[in-house]
């Protein structure tokens, strides 16, 4: 099935034959940028390649490029490349240039920060237990308006690939439409992750994003149970009206003792809608979690979950020595920003959108290398867990400690790890 | 180690050329994104987090 899946390029003809159309020129969805090097990026599809500077200069100069003027085979299968991936379209005419800020000025500190994930708002029209944002609909806290559009200005310059909006429900921001109605206009692309209650087919429609994650935390008792009732059969409609849309979809399911098992059930449904990307996790004692942590299953049954029916694409490769968060960082209500929404105590505050602004915010990242780990420096399964999450090793003790969940997803036992499962 | 990251082969093209007066050395390279597939627990992807979508793994 295609339905909810990554979207895939029709197949085209042969791009010189078709005489209707003279000119190449790059398709809109894709935008040149710098990161640790140059590269296109397609929101559209979420594909990064990377370029010279040769072929920065190129592109630069040559967004609209007539077929006539292509007389070398090495230029041909160049731009035949280009074309089969979806970075160039056919044109009856050419293009006007738009501008793409690549110069020094606008690179961004290495590592580069490519996603970020904005809390709109900690309005939701749900209040579910797991909830570590303590997001309901008694909350009213907002980012305001004026900040979305530095925020996306300021990612944007930075050369930033992806912005996650989330919440509370993102659909609760007061602002939400007017929001949408912008997001075209930026080189970024933009995913929503949400209940899904509230994506009529309208909304569905009307949406300007690339990707919306919907939770979905059990069939629907258990799920009801954690997120309120009746919001199981929202939330699946929401998916439904996102499919009839023709939108990109994945699934995020919390892992509790409700719903623990009912994972076949889930995987049955979600596959019946052609959803091919599940994010699933153990919730972290954090917000409303603290409160209701006894609904927790242990670390063994969630990583065995998370190994067996976790299946999704995350971010584009990249070799840094850091662990976790070597590209992302996170904006709250308030315009502070953090290295994650978990890890938001002062001491871990990077600076705040309208005082120091996003890049000087990014330059004061405390990255944690990987060399830092000392209790997991002779582990063999290091270079690729990079330590798990830095905020669960932190619950556990030590934020330069092990995560003891990723610990149990690579089969390494607990007890001869001597991890103290007691948290603080 | 590329099956871990990508579950398909790099794509790219590296050529030199000419267009208008210039010569150009024009090289590309398709960026695979992480993969956790279904049942597979030795991936990077797994080091995930939900609420960003996994992208606090990069």
């Amino acid at each position: 099935m295609a339905e909810g899946s990554l979207k895939e390029r029709p197949k085209e003809r042969d791009p010189f034959g078709d005489k209707s159309f003279p000119c190449f020129v790059l398709n809109p969805s894709c935008s040149l940028k710098y990161i640790e090097y140059p590269c296109i990026y397609d929101k559209e599809r979420d594909n990064l390649f990377r370029i010279n500077e040769d072929t920065l200069n190129f592109l630069m100069k040559h967004q609209s490029i007539p077929k006539s003027s292509v007389t070398s085979p090495e230029m041909e299968k160049f731009l035949r490349f280009l074309f089969s991936e979806g970075l160039l379209l056919n044109s009856r005419k050419k293009v006007r240039e738009r501008k793409f800020l690549v110069e020094e000025k606008y690179r961004p500190a290495i590592p580069s920060l490519r996603y970020l994930l904005v809390h709109l708002t900690l309005r939701c029209n749900l209040r579910c237990r797991h909830c570590y944002a303590d997001a309901s609909p008694q909350n009213s806290t907002d980012i305001p308006f004026s900040m979305i559009n530095s925020i996306f200005n300021q990612m944007e310059e930075m050369q930033g690939l992806i912005v996650l909006l989330s919440g509370g429900e993102p659909l609760c921001y007061p602002h939400f439409w007017k929001m949408n109605d912008i997001l075209p206009s930026y080189n970024l692309r933009f995913e929503i992750l949400s209940n899904g209650t509230m994506i009529n087919k309208n909304a569905a429609k009307r949406l300007n994003v690339h990707h919306v994650q919907v939770s979905i935390d059990g069939m629907e008792k258990s799920h009801d149970f954690m997120r309120g009732r009746g919001s199981f059969k929202k939330a699946i409609e929401g998916i439904e009206n996102l499919i009839g849309a023709d939108m990109e979809v994945s699934v995020s399911t919390m892992i509790h003792k409700k719903n623990v098992n009912e994972f076949d059930d889930i995987e049955r449904m979600i596959e019946g809608y052609g959803i091919n990307q599940w994010i699933i996790n153990q919730p972290s004692v954090f917000g409303r979690w603290k409160d209701n942590s006894r609904l927790s299953v242990s670390l063994e049954t969630a990583a065995d979950i998370m190994r067996r029916y976790s299946r999704a694409r995350g971010p584009h490769e990249s070799k840094t020595n850091f662990t976790c968060g070597s590209h992302i960082c996170t904006v709250l209500t308030d315009g502070k920003v953090f290295p994650c929404p978990f890890l938001n105590e002062n001491d871990m505050l990077m600076g705040t959108i309208r005082d120091t602004g996003l890049r000087k915010a990014w330059k004061n990242r405390k990255g944690i290398s990987i060399a830092d780990l000392e209790e997991c420096s002779s582990c063999e399964f290091l270079e690729k867990c990079r330590g798990g999450c830095r905020f669960r090793a932190k619950e556990y003790g030590n934020v330069c400690g092990r995560d003891p969940v990723v610990c149990s997803v690579y089969n390494k036992s607990l007890n001869k790890l001597n991890v103290n499962i007691k948290k603080k | 180690m590329d099956k871990y990251k990508t579950g398909r082969p790099k794509k790219g093209l590296d050529v030199y050329t000419g267009f208008g007066d210039t010569t150009y050395h024009l090289k590309i390279e398709k960026i695979p994104t992480e993969v956790k597939a279904k049942g597979v627990s030795s991936q990077p992807w797994i080091r995930l987090f939900c609420k960003s979508r996994g992208m606090c793994s990069a």
